[in-house]
């Protein structure tokens, strides 16, 4: 069914039973109260729409963003399991509606705030459908079982199809609190299955941005400043107007549009257009400046001092205690999803409706409300699968590209494309960083102190402009700065700046006796935001190697150093026990390889890891992972694998890549020169998942984070070169040769 | 005009012969299956089969296979609507996470699996499936299937023969 036939349903009511449930029971959330849900239950929880009409189709409106993590296959099974339906009778559409309040997929947080939502509305359903059998056949309501997709009776007579009582169904009264499937009753949930969205992502079917097909499409391919940007101050175009199918070119606030009717014929005429650029917002500016710089800052005091147990100074200046020291630095990162940014819009007058692959439709609206002053109730957002997200499509620069140009030719929708060159070098990023962690180890070799100081550009500094403008005006301030921290998987501490930059150092679950991580703030003008597992993707690497290193260096066991330090944590203590079991750890292992432990938390999920590495002809290869997670109980548990294996491989990715400038121009534009990680490149997976009955936390990100310190460990192990700077394969290549180099190899 | 056969079908195209054969499979004859995600043969997801052979659709011109037979994921779909063998098993597998790369990955799959007649080592997979990137870090099961589906052809090919 088109999401347009949809529409109509829920719009026509009559013998369609339209049913919704969210986080406080009650319906038709919006944004006027979203704060209310928010301050009572800490998170925002999202809200679901069923309906079955009277053929029988049972329509599943998603709130969240299908970008690969499999939340569409999650969000079916869960109706599906109290429904009573196989997961083939449901459709699941992403939908924007102002019903379901903030809309937002991002930091792992789906299953965790969907996972009873989804399913009351689902229960709510099968009740009411009960209920109206009970009617039908004048009999108890006991007496009336919801199973296979109809309401059988206890008396063996011929079942009732949804299909039959939905009618009679919307007559019934709503039930409060409908009773949910026992965990021992679950016949989908936690058993696996062929995801929903399977055959039609193995056959072309699938429609994401880059799909949309509409009528009088006009496409757009931009060009862009050298310097991100720098605005068009002189631009020659004539001769691209004579080129066939070319319509116009449009200079405005992010570069020049070349407006034609297919997309190949804006490309190929952009050749013939010459531009002169003003100037970048970050013109002159040098990655490897900012390098020495934030390393620099990290030698002196921190600006601010984040956490603080004990006094690490102190301890550090008794005789008695070895003081050790690792400086860490770490990349710009793209994200760089297989889909190139893009976006169609069409702005007439007054009203605005985009096609788009997003994280969040909602900070589509808002940018929309705030830059065109169009009120949200004339502002459509359609959207379409995502071919990646990674973060980078929870901002709207791609969004304001096609509104900014469709302003200019009202009435017609414009395709905005951009290729891999602008998708690479236009931002958003991971930070780049610096870190100083400095370790004092007693006089038995064991842990007394650690002090970090970060110094990293700050992933949201402005909430209302950074995350994209962009929530609707009538969230206030306040709310959008909690809403961003709740997307990026951390809920507490939300006043303190540093925190959330600080990932797995802030939130730090080793009991050292003194403790203190301080940070610095980089201010520069280079569009950031979250990437994979946030902080994590550096903070874990920082955290996870240097106790390792503290471990070794005071002549002790890294994994019974961390067992120790995490004694009061028994979901850390099973993951690593579990990974030592599972994996080859502590065996022995033949020479030019080694092995690498890794433990970190990430949305309340759980994850060890032990990799297998070495070095072959001058290149770190990973031969195989081992990979632990407890992310309580489980929906799908091959998705979850399918999460853990592909965030090992993404984070694989970074021993390889960064992004850098030169003279304000990014240097890496392709895949040529950002080289993710490839079928070669790839290690074996062991993916294991601990049984829980804990409710789901998060999974999409939390596998990503201790692999690159779980390398770096192992290739201590092999090499006997400590590496601390990111991509590791630059840090092998540059190197400081050591004498310990030459007795372990 | 260029004539292109695409999926066995005839069609006349209007553009000039050095554009890639990428856009006028996406945006002339409207098939969107074949992805564009790097333009410079660096992904892969553009692959289609020109011949029988994996190419790379978005640095082929598009005069080059004028008379050449260009198969995309469509095209390899059953007239029935019955998905490939390749497609059904790399559903089963649960290989697609969003899916945009997959199409790209599962025709250059299956130009490795039909000219090794089903006798693929993971060394094949390695060399000729290194050229599709996945940004969703879909390998492992990429592999898996394409090990599932040269038994299938191995299957195909010793039943064709015995007939």
């Amino acid at each position: 069914m088109k999401r347009r036939q949809f529409l109509q349903i829920l719009g026509v009511g009559s013998g369609t039973l339209l049913l919704g449930a969210n986080a406080t029971g009650c319906l038709g959330v919006t944004p006027h109260n979203i704060e209310d849900i928010f301050e009572q239950k800490g998170i925002f929880e999202p809200n679901v729409f069923l309906s079955i009409h009277e053929d029988g189709q049972i329509v599943l409106a998603m709130n969240k963003s299908e970008m690969g993590q499999g939340v569409m296959m999650s969000s079916v099974t869960l109706a599906a399991e109290e429904l009573e339906v196989s997961r083939s009778q449901i459709e699941a559409v992403q939908v924007h509606k102002s019903a379901f309040g903030l809309q937002m997929t991002g930091g792992s947080t789906s299953m965790a705030s969907i996972f009873i939502p989804i399913r009351k509305a689902a229960a709510t359903a099968r009740e009411m459908l009960r209920m109206a059998a009970a009617e039908k056949w004048g009999v108890p309501l006991a007496s009336c079982i919801a199973k296979e997709g109809a309401i059988h009776h206890s008396d063996g007579r011929h079942p009732l199809s949804y299909a039959e009582l939905s009618a009679m169904a919307v007559q019934q009264p709503v039930p409060k609190d409908p009773p949910l499937k026992s965990s021992k009753d679950f016949r989908l949930i936690g058993t696996p299955g062929q995801r929903v969205d399977a055959l039609d992502k193995s056959t072309g079917r699938a429609v994401f941005g880059t799909d949309v097909q509409i009528d009088n499409k006009v496409c757009a391919y931009i060009l862009r400043s050298p310097v991100m940007g720098g605005q068009a101050v002189n631009i020659s175009f004539e001769p691209a107007l004579k080129e066939p199918g070319v319509l116009d070119v449009v200079s405005y606030e992010r570069g020049v549009a070349i407006l034609a009717n297919k997309f190949w014929q804006a490309k190929r005429a952009a050749k013939l257009v010459e531009v002169e650029w003003g100037e970048g917002q970050v013109e002159g500016f040098n990655t490897s400046d900012l390098a020495t710089a934030a390393r620099a800052k990290t030698m002196e005091k921190g600006d601010f001092t984040i956490k603080e147990i004990g006094n690490t100074e102190k301890v550090l200046k008794s005789d008695a205690v070895t003081s050790v020291e690792l400086n860490y630095a770490y990349p710009y990162l793209s994200h760089a999803p297989m889909e190139p940014q893009n976006c169609t819009a069409l702005v007439d007058g007054e009203y605005v409706k985009i096609w788009v692959p997003t994280q969040s439709p909602t900070v589509c609206l808002g940018f929309i409300e705030n830059r065109l002053g169009i009120p949200p109730e004339n502002i459509e957002i359609e959207m379409t699968l995502l071919g990646g997200g990674f973060g980078r499509r929870s901002c709207v620069d791609f969004v304001q590209d096609a509104i900014q140009i469709a302003r200019k030719r009202p009435g017609v929708p414009i395709q905005v494309q951009w290729t891999r060159e602008e998708d690479m070098s236009l931002g958003y990023y991971r930070p780049q960083g610096a870190c100083r962690m400095v370790g004092g180890l007693d006089d038995t070799g064991k842990i007394v102190s650690v002090h970090s100081h970060l110094v990293s550009q700050l992933l949201f500094p402005d909430i209302g402009e950074q995350f994209g403008g962009l929530f609707p005006k009538v969230i206030p301030e306040k709310m959008r700065r909690k809403i961003a921290y709740a997307a990026t998987g951390y809920l507490s501490n939300t006043s303190l700046m540093g925190f959330i930059e600080g990932g797995d150092i802030a939130t730090c679950k080793y009991s050292f006796p003194n403790f203190r991580y301080d940070f610095s703030p980089i201010h520069i003008n280079v569009p950031v935001t979250a990437w994979r597992s946030v902080a994590h993707s550096y903070s874990t690497f920082i955290m996870e190697t240097f106790i390792d290193h503290l471990a070794l260096e005071g002549g002790q066991d890294p994994l019974s150093v961390r067992k120790q330090l995490l004694s009061e944590h028994p979901r850390y203590l099973s993951v690593l026990d579990a990974v030592v079991e599972h994996s080859q750890w502590g065996e022995p292992i033949e020479k030019g390889w080694g092995r690498g432990i890794a433990v970190s938390e990430f949305a309340r999920s759980i994850v060890a890891q032990v990799v297998e590495a070495g070095i072959v002809d001058d290149e770190i290869v990973v031969r195989h992972v081992t990979c632990v997670v407890d992310c309580g109980l489980v929906i799908n548990p091959d998705v979850v694998k399918a999460q853990m294996e592909g965030a090992i491989i993404y984070g694989l990715s970074m021993m390889r890549e960064k992004i850098e400038f030169v003279d304000g121009v990014v240097q890496q534009r392709n895949f040529d020169s950002f080289p993710a990680l490839r079928m070669h490149q790839t290690p074996t997976i062991d993916a294991i998942i601990l049984s829980s009955e804990n409710d789901p936390t998060g999974i999409g990100e939390i596998c990503l984070p201790p692999v690159n310190a779980a390398v770096s460990n192992a290739l201590y192990a092999s090499t006997g070169i400590r590496l601390t700077t990111m991509p590791l394969q630059d840090a092998w290549v540059n190197r400081p040769l050591q004498s310990t180099e030459e007795v372990s190899l | 005009m260029i004539t292109l056969k695409v999926n066995g079908k005839e069609h006349q195209v209007n553009m000039p012969e050095d554009v890639p054969l990428l856009w006028a499979i996406r945006e002339e004859i409207g098939l969107t299956g074949t992805k564009f995600g790097c333009g410079k043969s660096l992904c892969g997801a553009c692959t289609v089969h020109i011949d029988g052979q994996a190419r790379r659709s978005c640095v082929t011109p598009v005069g080059m296979v004028s008379n050449r037979e260009v198969t995309t994921i469509e095209g390899i779909v059953e007239d029935d609507g019955t998905p490939h063998m390749i497609q059904q098993i790399w559903a089963e597998e649960n290989v697609a996470q969003c899916g945009y790369c997959q199409s790209g990955q599962i025709m250059s799959a299956l130009a490795l699996i039909v000219h090794q007649k089903g006798e693929v080592t993971d060394t094949d997979i390695d060399a000729v499936m290194s050229a599709n990137l996945c940004r969703c870090g879909t390998y492992p099961r990429i592999r898996r299937a394409i090990q599932r589906t040269a038994v299938w052809m191995q299957s195909q090919l010793e039943t064709s023969d015995e007939t």
